[in-house]
């Protein structure tokens, strides 16, 4: 098992300075290649962490048991570099949406030329994770977002992650420039994932999700079969346009919550309430309008009309289902 | 020859990268004029015209340039928020500060 650091994309900077694009590689024996990409998004770090995590399980690996990596692992922990070190969730200068860009051109702006540079270094991959952190304004439950049209491979491998919800998108919301679509229409399977909030680490979703990414990695042969792993702790609720019900704030003012975020909710019950720092009166309340589990709930304070407050993924009762 | 560095940091996502500037003429004895600039990293002015003269000022230190000559030791910065000046951003890029609101500043901050 040999483990490299390197760099995929060198790129001069107007004043002294060079961009690179780091990874590192741990190969093990002829089994399938997998990646996990992460910081596409500048004030997304969760995915940074889980990296870490990935880099110290697999270089414990290497010292303990190196015969059980078959495969090959790439981490690629910061696609947006610059964005992370000026605190922002889009590529500095460009200001443009890295998770716009894809495909990308060789001969492009510098956005173009890291999108290209990661699709090359990705062509093969039996799996790549992408891992995103919602924003600064929403809390998620660790989650895959899946298209449709992708469905087919990718829900059954979905299931395996140990994730709390699997959601499918229908095919008339694909988002052509995103690096999964990207991936996923040259045939390499890719996984969104998206948990916790932006600009902040959750270890508990790391640790939650670790399980399930070691799991994957064994089922797909990059990872020995006869490693003991732990079992899976959590089994996904499947949702979709047609049980997903968004809570949008009626005034604006400041969003205080009641609920803790993925719990059950009933209908009627009142999530949080939006108050003015201007006087005592309520101006609004966020109450669900279903039975379900709260999958996705406000984290910035500061709301406007409109802003989104909540998730709601609606779980019929048996009976009502019947 | 690498120039010398007014600061040397390191970050955890990118090249360690220091802050490089000129010092030209003599090296004995304290300089007799500094110029700075790129304590803002969108004001490119001073950044280009002090790039320029830092180069006349090496030339006139090697003698190519003819009628000129250089009594002084200079200091010359062109660019302090060198960060700021790559990414297109005013303030020191990690914390977003203004580092023209730090002075004197501090060697452990």
């Amino acid at each position: 098992m040999q483990i490299d650091h390197d760099s995929i994309l060198t790129l001069q900077l107007p004043y002294r300075e060079q961009l690179q694009l780091h990874r590192t590689v741990f190969h093990g024996g002829d089994g399938p290649k997998v990646a996990v990409v992460a910081g596409i998004h500048g004030d997304e770090l969760e995915g940074l962490y889980v990296c870490h995590r990935l880099a110290a399980w697999l270089e414990e690996l290497a010292r303990a048991r190196p015969h059980i990596l078959r495969g090959r692992v790439e981490l690629y922990p910061a696609l947006n570099p610059l964005g992370i070190d000026t605190l922002q969730r889009f590529v500095p200068v460009f200001d443009t949406d890295l998770n716009r860009n894809f495909p990308g051109h060789r001969e492009g702006l510098l956005p173009q030329r890291i999108t290209e540079a990661v699709m090359r270094a990705l062509a093969g991959a039996a799996l790549v994770l992408d891992i995103h952190a919602s924003n600064v304004f929403l809390r998620e439950i660790p989650q895959v977002r899946i298209n449709q049209a992708s469905a087919a491979t990718l829900v059954p491998l979905a299931r395996q992650m140990n994730i709390d919800v699997i959601w499918l998108h229908g095919a008339l919301t694909v988002l052509e420039a995103t690096i999964a679509h990207s991936l996923n229409s040259r045939g390499v399977p890719c996984l969104v994932v998206e948990m916790g909030v932006g600009m902040r680490i959750t270890p508990a979703f790391t640790d939650q999700l670790m399980t399930g990414i070691l799991r994957v990695w064994r089922s797909l042969g990059v990872l020995a079969p006869d490693l003991d792993l732990a079992e899976l702790t959590h089994q996904p609720l499947l949702a979709d346009d047609n049980n997903v019900h968004y809570l949008n704030a009626e005034t604006s003012g400041l969003f205080i919550p009641e609920v803790e975020h993925w719990t059950s909710v009933h209908r009627g019950q009142r999530l949080g309430r939006i108050v003015s720092p201007h006087e005592g009166a309520v101006q609004s309340e966020v109450r669900s309008p279903v039975d379900g589990v709260l999958f996705t709930l406000r984290e910035y304070p500061v709301v406007y009309e409109g802003s989104l407050m909540a998730r709601i993924m609606e779980v019929r009762s048996e009976e009502s289902a019947r | 020859m690498k120039p010398p560095a007014l600061l040397q940091m390191t970050a955890p996502l990118r090249e360690d990268f220091e802050i490089a500037y000129h010092d030209i003429g003599s090296a004995n004895g304290t300089p007799t004029l500094a110029l700075v600039a790129g304590i803002h990293g969108d004001e490119l002015n001073g950044v280009f015209v002090l790039s320029r003269l830092a180069n006349f000022l090496r030339g006139v230190a090697a003698g190519e340039q003819s009628g000129h000559q250089l009594c002084a030791r200079v200091i010359v910065v062109p660019a302090v928020n060198i960060l700021g000046v790559n990414t297109r951003s005013r303030r020191w890029p990690f914390d977003s500060t203004d580092i023209n609101r730090m002075f004197p500043g501090y060697n452990a901050g």
